[in-house]
């Protein structure tokens, strides 16, 4: 059952950090797409519109399955078994605060246009917000609040990071790789990565903060870094770290030579192409982590 | 500066003095040998479990004994982070097995099992 576990977590983690970064996309977008009539802000916030239903999907799946892991394969699923696990358990509390949150950032997002990115941003900020409420964190004897804000800000840092690396390549895709490149689009492309670079800086600081918090939560002692748990957990980090140096590269190396140097959009692409593997594989590692028991419960 | 370097302070204590919900102990404790027939068992955990998801079944030699309702532990008039049943059926002598199914706060489903050995006087 734990791939079962392992993959509706993926399907909901991968799709939350798509229209966080959708929407992070559209706040890059928003000078940059100011000059010619590439509406690159429009088509990010399309994406996330497309993709927030599987969200919402995601999030019955999630039920579906914590109330047949409860009550036990051999037992029916039911409706009411469902009912006990929404109205009875702190799980199912924050299931509904998740799923609050994330109709009301469905609805936020169909409604408003790419200028009121600020609002749109509350909107991811509400689905980042609420993901702790199921989570380990949410187990935490003392300081409960603080670690579910704490795994909040991870998966939002996750998403205005890799989400958003991904969106800006699938936006811009159709212009930035032509051959030639005009010059435009890639001083476009150029003022497009000079809005991300902050944003995906801070990020990886505060995913690397918030990382350390959960670290310290679940692999509190060396020789938890010796069960199931670590060896998945040193991975994670392994392939965070990977990601982070290819960010580090196109921040330093490739992003000042974007807009002056041809070949620079194209650059760009397979280096981070390469961030977003390394970080598909933290992200896959994580789903693992947060289905698995804690160190202590081996 | 300092204000991001005592927030990291601050969620770094915080995280070291989290716990996770884990077995502390039982009644019978595990693998106990008892001349009298307990009237109940009771397990603590570590945090509070989940009553709603919470399942214990006893198996003796002669198989299911039955059980009375499952209820949360208090120790005087606070709860004391246990799950506990009273034993309504009869034991019989020999190896009894008590499994159980309960969660924590995160949803976490646990399970597991202990054994105490009822010989009669």
């Amino acid at each position: 059952m734990d791939w079962l576990s392992n993959g509706v977590m993926f399907a909901w983690y991968a799709p939350l950090l798509i229209v966080i970064g959708a929407v992070g996309a559209v706040r890059v977008f928003a000078t940059s797409d100011s000059v010619g009539g590439n509406t690159w802000d429009t088509s990010a916030l399309r994406i996330a519109r497309l993709v927030m239903p599987l969200v919402l999907l995601a999030l019955l799946a999630r039920l579906w399955l914590q109330t047949w892991q409860a009550f036990g394969t051999d037992q029916p699923l039911t409706l009411p078994f469902a009912a006990i696990i929404i109205r009875e358990t702190p799980w199912g509390q924050g299931w509904l605060w998740q799923t609050a949150a994330s109709l009301v950032a469905w609805a936020m997002i169909a409604i408003l246009s790419p200028k009121r990115w600020l609002l749109l941003l509350l909107a991811a900020g509400a689905l980042g917000g609420t993901v702790g409420m199921t989570g380990h964190a949410a187990g935490a004897d003392t300081y409960t609040q603080l670690l579910i804000a704490a795994h909040g800000v991870h998966v939002l840092a996750a998403g205005l990071w890799l989400g958003t690396l991904s969106i800006v390549l699938m936006v811009t895709r159709p212009s930035a790789t032509s051959t030639p490149v005009p010059e435009d689009t890639r001083e476009r492309l150029a003022r497009a990565i000079d809005r991300f670079s902050p944003q995906a800086v801070a990020s990886v600081a505060v995913l690397a903060t918030s990382g350390i918090v959960a670290a310290w939560q679940h692999v509190n002692s060396l020789e938890a870094l010796f069960t199931p748990y670590g060896f998945v957990f040193i991975a994670k980090v392994v392939a965070f770290g990977a990601a982070a140096l290819c960010g580090f590269y196109n921040w330093r190396v490739v992003r000042p030579t974007l807009a002056s140097h041809p070949e620079g959009p194209a650059h760009l692409r397979s280096m981070a192409t390469l961030e977003l593997v390394f970080g598909l594989a933290a992200l896959v590692l994580t789903s693992v982590l947060t289905s698995m028991p804690m160190p202590a419960h081996d | 500066m300092t204000r991001l370097a005592l927030a990291v302070a601050v969620f770094a204590s915080a995280a070291v003095i989290a716990a996770h919900m884990n077995l502390d102990k039982t009644f019978p404790a595990d693998k106990a040998t008892v001349t009298s027939a307990p009237t109940q068992v009771q397990l603590w955990f570590s945090a509070a479990p989940t009553l709603a998801v919470s399942n214990i079944t006893l198996t003796g030699p002669s198989g299911k004994v039955a059980l009375g309702k499952l209820a949360l532990g208090k120790s005087g008039d606070t709860p004391d982070h246990s799950l506990v049943a009273d034993i309504t059926g009869t034991l019989t002598a020999g190896k009894h097995t008590v499994a159980w199914r309960t969660s924590g706060n995160d949803g976490h489903i646990l399970t597991g099992s202990f054994e105490f050995t009822f010989k009669s006087p």
